[in-house]
């Protein structure tokens, strides 16, 4: 018998106060580190001055500092990283399958390619974050075309499709790479395929937040649901489930979170893999707490990740770069700790 | 209420797992289906609940049918109460979560089978007829005329049989709902059901009363050795058996 | 080289003595040349059919020979750069080559079709890898590798055209104009002082990303030789930064390379800049495009450091730079660059606003 399984029941009642309160402390740490030196009081000050106006001892640069450059990227981490956790607790859940991250659908290799076009043949930002879009959601269509058999998405068909058309459009942004220019296009793509929230601006952030927070809070309103797809298809069904109409719900949430994020920011993988899992080891499978479990600790994780790569050193590291070097053995401790407890029917 | 005419259903055209079949289960009746494994007692309990579409018939049914499968395929570990608040999934809008309503429609099933106090345990805590009590209480607790149930005491022991064959029972004569069961075990359809459903092969079957239908003959047939029925006295009460003769080793 | 019989008159005689001036000119002299791999290459004679794959190797090329016409074929980006660039005009033979040595953004050679043409020589990159040379070497091609990177490299590129043209004495002059330059900024910069010393960042993009060049890059180089303090010198040869990084460096001068279309313009009315010293000042200022982009190495070199030198520290550089080009156009290409083009190169329509720009003014 499963002993791990009875701390699942019910979590610490302290536990939202305690998640909520590291985001806003782990928030007000990021805002006040970085390249350039502001003191924590001025920081504080600026911060503060927004809600009570009042002149404070600090240079004009160092409030555009906080404000301007820090916060909205502070803020994109946050968003990001509750995006794509809440997105593969989620499909988590769906597919039964603890291996699944937002990229198992294609739609993040769809939205690469649809990014790497629109920067090989156009000079627009507004063309690079449509295409990415478009994309990333055409991929999710082709998915969803293949998949189908008498009428249905079995989950297999479903995974299989997603790794066909993840390799294809891998492949083309192989080809992209190749007729680009290689002093100007060519690293102009592979930095942006590492992700990053360099660029991260209060626009980007206006439009970025209405994929994501919607899709975030109709994942949220499904949350019960998702706990009865995994009794598995057959049961579900039984209970009155729509079983594929339900799933389909989900993976369109999901593709919209991850095409928005690439075209927001490039390929930041391993959060929505990641997080999920300590989320679960710290308050159980049920996707009511598991989702704002997951959204808050997505958004601590990335934000910690976010400050390294824009502190540690004056290079900017690519985001997704270490996203990857810490999520992936973060991952293999998990995997070994939990030994997949708890997972097993299929 | 269910009520099968002429049904017929096979995976692959051309091809029948079963043809013809016809059962009526009334409010407050029992029907058992047997059959040697592989025969498709399962698929057509699938049909039955409206999972798989018929090929051939028509089937009527007074609202849905409420399941319980042999065992739960939950990929995570739920309370008791979460089980069976999984069976108010019919009731539950998809951008709604379990209210008042459902919560009181799922202690309420959990009081018809006495099973109220384990509620907050972890499901796969339970032994597996506590499980199976649990997951017919998540089948109640959808407000279901008719209880569909695969195998339900295949895999407990006898005294954990004998619960639920009680309850089966209870339920079917007590609360007035229509049942129907699959068993490996001619001794379950004997002791509760009224009617037995008797697969033979894709077009081949018999269906009546269980008195009528559970003939030694009829059991030696379906399962393809000597089956033998016994009457045995106990405490003042006859209890009508069939078992297997195994061949001599 | 064919006998020609002519009857004996004065024209005749003339004509043979042209005859016989171009036979010794173009005699088969056997040259020997030594790459950058340690490669030994015998020509018969200068090189007549000319293939070069690395991109900054035409434009230098046509610039040592005097012209593009020993050239057979150049890689696809040479070709781009050449007709973006004044070279178009100086050469216009240059804008017809043959251009399907390669595909797209990488140097790896169609082999066959790099026979077809017949080449007696081939330029490619070394030290990029076996893939690059090994197909040209094993198809027996006469191949020279050249390595890239700093103004030593580059000088042994000269040279090394100069050779196989037959003409060393270009590349002796071309070399000397680059150390002539260096020698006189060198020491009227060592005069001074720290405090006046003015910080420099070169970005080599600056359009959807901010990169920095430091210590490694021929960038820091030339900025650290015209007397330029580089704040990023210790952060890598090349690297991605981000704005807060540029806010804490704060340098005196931003150069813009032509790597990317960032123009002064975007700093000046990017309200997270409006706090730079640089902007403040009006010192952003858009690399000048000649012969070839001034920012990395290229015979034109010596022009980008006068210029940078004159930028930085106008009193100590009272050059003026018109004429520096002027002179410089006429020794290496025998061309009379017209004001308007000196415009052009200058990129005067992007850094007219600038601070100290109107001494550069025609």
């Amino acid at each position: 018998m499963n002993h791990a399984v009875n701390r699942a029941i019910a979590p610490p009642r302290l536990l939202w106060p305690a998640l909520g309160g590291t985001l806003l402390i782990a928030m007000l740490i990021a805002i006040s580190i970085g390249r350039y030196a502001v003191p924590f009081d001025r920081v504080v000050g600026i911060l503060l001055a927004n809600l009570i106006p009042f002149d404070g001892a600090w240079t004009t640069l160092e409030a555009t500092v906080v404000e301007n450059i820090r916060a909205p990227r502070v803020l994109m981490a946050v968003l990001v990283g509750a995006g794509l956790a809440v997105a593969g607790a989620a499909l988590q859940g769906t597919f039964r399958n603890p291996l699944v991250g937002p990229q198992i659908i294609g739609v993040s290799s769809g939205a690469s390619f649809g990014g790497a076009l629109a920067i090989v043949f156009t000079d627009s930002n507004l063309a690079l974050v449509a295409l990415a879009f478009l994309f990333g959601l055409g991929a999710m269509v082709i998915v969803y075309a293949m998949s189908r058999v008498a009428g249905r998405s079995p989950v297999m068909m479903l995974v299989l499709a997603g790794v066909i058309t993840s390799a294809f459009f891998t492949a083309l942004v192989s080809l992209l790479k190749y007729v680009a220019d290689p002093e100007d296009k060519l690293p102009a793509i592979v930095f942006w395929l590492m992700g990053s929230f360099a660029a991260a601006s209060y626009e980007k952030l206006a439009w970025l937040a209405v994929p994501l927070v919607g899709s975030i809070l109709i994942l949220y309103l499904m949350r019960w649901h998702i706990n009865v797809l995994s009794l598995g298809d057959e049961e579900a069904s039984a209970m009155g489930l729509k079983v594929g109409r339900t799933r389909w719900i989900v993976i369109l949430c999901v593709a919209a979170i991850s095409a928005a994020v690439v075209a927001a920011a490039g390929v930041v993988g391993w959060v929505g893999l990641v997080v999920p899992h300590l989320a679960r080891m710290v308050v159980g499978p049920d996707h009511k707490t598991l989702l704002p479990a997951a959204a808050l600790m997505g958004g601590i994780y990335l934000l910690a990740m976010d400050v390294g790569a824009r502190t540690l050193t004056p290079a900017e590291i690519p985001l997704g770069i270490l996203t990857a070097i810490i999520g992936a053995p973060v991952f293999a401790w998990l995997l070994r700790r939990t030994q997949a407890a708890g997972w097993g029917r299929d | 209420m269910i009520d099968l005419v002429d049904g017929g259903f096979g995976y692959t055209p051309g091809h029948w797992v079963f043809r013809r079949h016809a059962l009526a289960v009334r409010p407050g009746e029992a029907t058992a289906i047997l059959g040697p494994n592989g025969r498709g007692k399962t698929t057509l309990l699938k049909c039955l609940l409206g999972l798989l579409p018929l090929r051939e018939g028509r089937l009527t049914a007074d609202g849905h049918a409420g399941y319980v499968p042999q065992s739960s395929g939950a990929a995570f570990p739920y309370s008791v109460l979460d089980m069976v608040m999984m069976g108010r999934a019919r009731h539950i809008g998809l951008f709604a979560a379990p209210g008042a309503d459902d919560r009181a429609a799922c202690r309420n099933a959990l009081a018809k089978l006495k099973m109220s106090a384990f509620a907050d345990r972890g499901f796969q805590d339970l032994s597996g007829g506590e499980r199976q009590l649990v997951l017919i209480a998540r089948a109640l607790a959808s407000e279901c005329g008719t209880l569909v149930l695969d195998e339900p005491a295949a895999a407990l022991d006898y005294r954990n049989q004998n619960v639920v064959l009680a309850t089966i029972a209870a339920l079917a004569r007590d609360h007035g709902m229509a049942v129907i069961f699959t068993t490996h075990a001619p001794q379950h359809a004997l002791h509760v059901a009224d009617r037995t459903l008797l697969m033979f092969d894709a077009e081949d079957h018999v269906y009546g009363p269980t008195r009528d239908v559970m003939s030694e003959a009829n059991l030696s047939r379906l399962y393809g050795m000597t089956i033998r029925g016994a009457t045995i006295a106990d405490r003042g009460r006859e209890t009508h058996t069939m078992v297997p003769v195994f061949d001599a080793v | 080289m064919a006998h020609s019989h002519l009857r004996t008159r004065p024209t005749a005689l003339l004509a043979g003595a042209l005859c016989a001036a171009f036979a010794t000119a173009a005699s088969a002299e056997p040259i020997s040349v030594t790459d950058q791999r340690g490669n030994t290459v015998e020509l018969g004679g200068p090189a007549e059919r000319v293939v070069t794959f690395p991109m900054p190797a035409a434009a230098l090329f046509a610039s040592v020979d005097g012209s593009a016409e020993r050239l057979e074929a150049i890689h696809p980006m040479s070709a781009k750069a050449i007709e973006d660039g004044i070279l178009g005009t100086i050469y216009p033979e240059a804008g017809d080559l043959y251009t399907d040595i390669t595909k797209g953004g990488v140097f790896n050679p169609n082999v066959e079709t790099v026979l077809t043409l017949n080449p007696d020589l081939v330029f490619q990159w070394a030290g990029r890898g076996d893939d690059l040379l090994a197909p040209l070497d094993n198809a027996g091609l006469n191949v020279l590798g050249l390595t890239y990177g700093d103004q030593e490299k580059t000088e042994v590129w000269i040279r090394t055209i100069a050779a196989v043209v037959g003409e060393p004495e270009r590349g002796d002059m071309i070399v000397s104009l680059h150390h002539d330059a260096m020698a006189d900024i060198t020491a009227r910069v060592a005069d001074i002082p720290e405090a006046d010393r003015v910080s420099v960042v070169y970005m080599l993009r600056a359009e959807k990303s901010l990169e920095v060049r430091g210590e490694g890059s021929y960038n820091h180089f030339y900025m650290d030789m015209v007397g330029g303090v580089n704040p990023a010198k210790d952060a890598g040869s090349r690297v991605r930064v981000n704005p807060e990084q540029m806010l804490a460096w704060n340098p005196d001068v931003i150069l813009l390379g032509n790597f990317d279309a960032a123009v002064p313009e975007d700093f000046y009315t990017n309200p997270l800049f409006a706090e730079l010293d640089a902007v403040k000042e009006r010192r952003v200022y858009k690399v000048p495009l000649g012969g070839y982009r001034w920012d990395p190495p290229s015979q034109e070199s010596p022009l980008m450091w006068k210029w940078l030198a004159a930028v930085l520290y106008p009193d100590a550089m009272p050059d003026d730079i018109r004429g520096e080009i002027a002179s410089f156009y006429a020794a290496v290409y025998g061309y009379d660059v017209s004001d308007a083009e000196i415009d052009a190169i200058l990129q005067m329509d992007l850094n007219g606003g600038n601070a100290g720009y109107d001494r550069f003014a025609g």
